[in-house]
């Protein structure tokens, strides 16, 4: 079976389960999925839909998940992780899927201006930096699941924050001498590569991340933006040179990006409450 | 630092059991996670967490002593169900050889030296 089946069918069979042992498998399948990095996810699918499949028979039979399984989850799944084989193919894969969505996320909206010029040495060192920067936040969310001194909690988060910050002022104050201006029609052949690269990975890891719809129609929007405003007769009447005319353009796009995603936001923020 | 060796001792030792145990349930017929736990706590392996075996069974099926194959079950869904090999059934047998080496003389031991701490 494909892990994106495992997956699906693991969210259905997951319903089956009562509250508490609910609460006590995705636990273990949240630690398991984030600290299995190197670990093939098909390997990984199979062995927590056995775990689930095994404990909605458990709780069939009259015993709830902590008696069935144990009280020492994280040690079992850590040495469930260590005794699946590690996969350098998938790592490999995760690498690149990081780092070509962070480039074609931020090369876009860099792309929109025709007269502006995108530092594409700043994106590639920014790509790398939140390679290893993913990493950071897969181990400190595997932790986090089984941690239960607030105060641990609390320095990790802290942690991600600081670094996140960090993060996104170096991307800011970060300018390398590799600028590339790209107006006309090599601009629109680069938008249309780099936006056919973030479909693909969209299409493949979409229901891994949370957050991929609204990203991927971010994505669309400026990518049409950016394509229509180098077809010179659209060029004409929109752009015509000014910038401040751009700004407004993306504004309205981005209200109405945003009015679209409420419901999905919203969604978001009930389900972590 | 002492009883954190003994307590290793002690898991490595039951790991090295439990294996044995999960290879005679297997030689038998091809079982699935939640059958093997049955099969244990039907021997008085009750107090043995049932997440000890998710481990040992993809240990073992990297040491090639099992394999795997989906296949449906009586309540409907597809389960993972474990068949043993060749190699499997080898270890089958040293294991079975060396447990009762080892059982007996450690009963011998116990016997004939060690009455008094029996309860």
């Amino acid at each position: 079976m494909k892990t994106e089946q495992l997956i699906e069918q693991n969210n259905e069979l997951r319903e089956k389960l009562n509250t508490e042992n609910k609460k006590y498998y995705e636990n273990l399948l949240l630690y398991i999925r984030a600290k299995a990095v190197f670990q093939k996810d098909e390997d990984v699918e199979t062995t927590l839909l056995e775990i689930l499949n095994d404990l909605i028979e458990a709780q069939n039979n009259g015993q709830d998940a902590e008696s069935y399984f144990g009280k020492e989850p994280e040690k079992l799944a850590a040495e469930i992780i260590d005794n699946l084989p590690k996969s350098f193919f998938d790592t490999f894969k995760l690498a690149c899927y990081i780092f070509f969505g962070y480039i074609t996320f931020f090369s876009i909206p860099q792309m929109i201006d025709p007269n502006s010029k995108m530092d594409f040495g700043r994106i590639l060192l920014m790509g790398i930096t939140v390679f290893f920067f993913a990493l950071l936040v897969l181990w400190v969310l595997g932790n986090e699941t089984y941690q239960k001194n607030k105060l641990v909690k609390g320095v990790n988060y802290s942690i991600l924050v600081i670094l996140f910050l960090t993060f996104i002022i170096g991307g800011v104050l970060i300018k390398t001498p590799l600028t590339i201006h790209l107006p006309g029609l090599s601009g629109i052949l680069t938008i249309i590569g780099i936006f056919i690269i973030s479909t693909v990975i969209y299409i493949i890891e979409r229901k891994n991340l949370p957050f991929s719809s609204a990203v991927y129609l971010y994505e669309i929007g400026f990518s049409v933006i950016g394509i229509i405003i180098r077809i010179p007769v659209f060029e004409k009447y929109l752009y015509h040179g000014h910038s401040q005319n751009l700004a407004w353009i993306v504004l309205i796009f981005l209200v109405f990006i945003l009015i679209i995603n409420v419901r999905t936001i919203w969604k978001i923020l009930k389900a972590n409450k | 630092m002492g009883t954190k060796k003994s307590q290793d001792i002690s898991s490595q030792m039951l790991k090295g059991i439990l294996q044995g145990c999960l290879l005679i349930l297997i030689n038998q017929k091809p079982y699935y996670g939640y059958e093997i736990s049955q099969g244990l706590s039907q021997y008085g392996f009750e107090n043995v967490p049932k997440g000890t075996i998710y481990p040992l069974l993809i240990s073992m099926e990297k040491k090639e002593l099992i394999f795997s194959k989906m296949m449906p079950s009586k309540e409907g869904p597809k389960r993972k169900y474990y068949y043993i090999t060749v190699n499997g059934k080898q270890a089958l047998e040293s294991f079975i050889s060396q447990w009762n080496h080892l059982s007996l003389n450690v009963k011998k031991l116990i016997n004939e030296r060690g009455k008094k701490y029996e309860n």
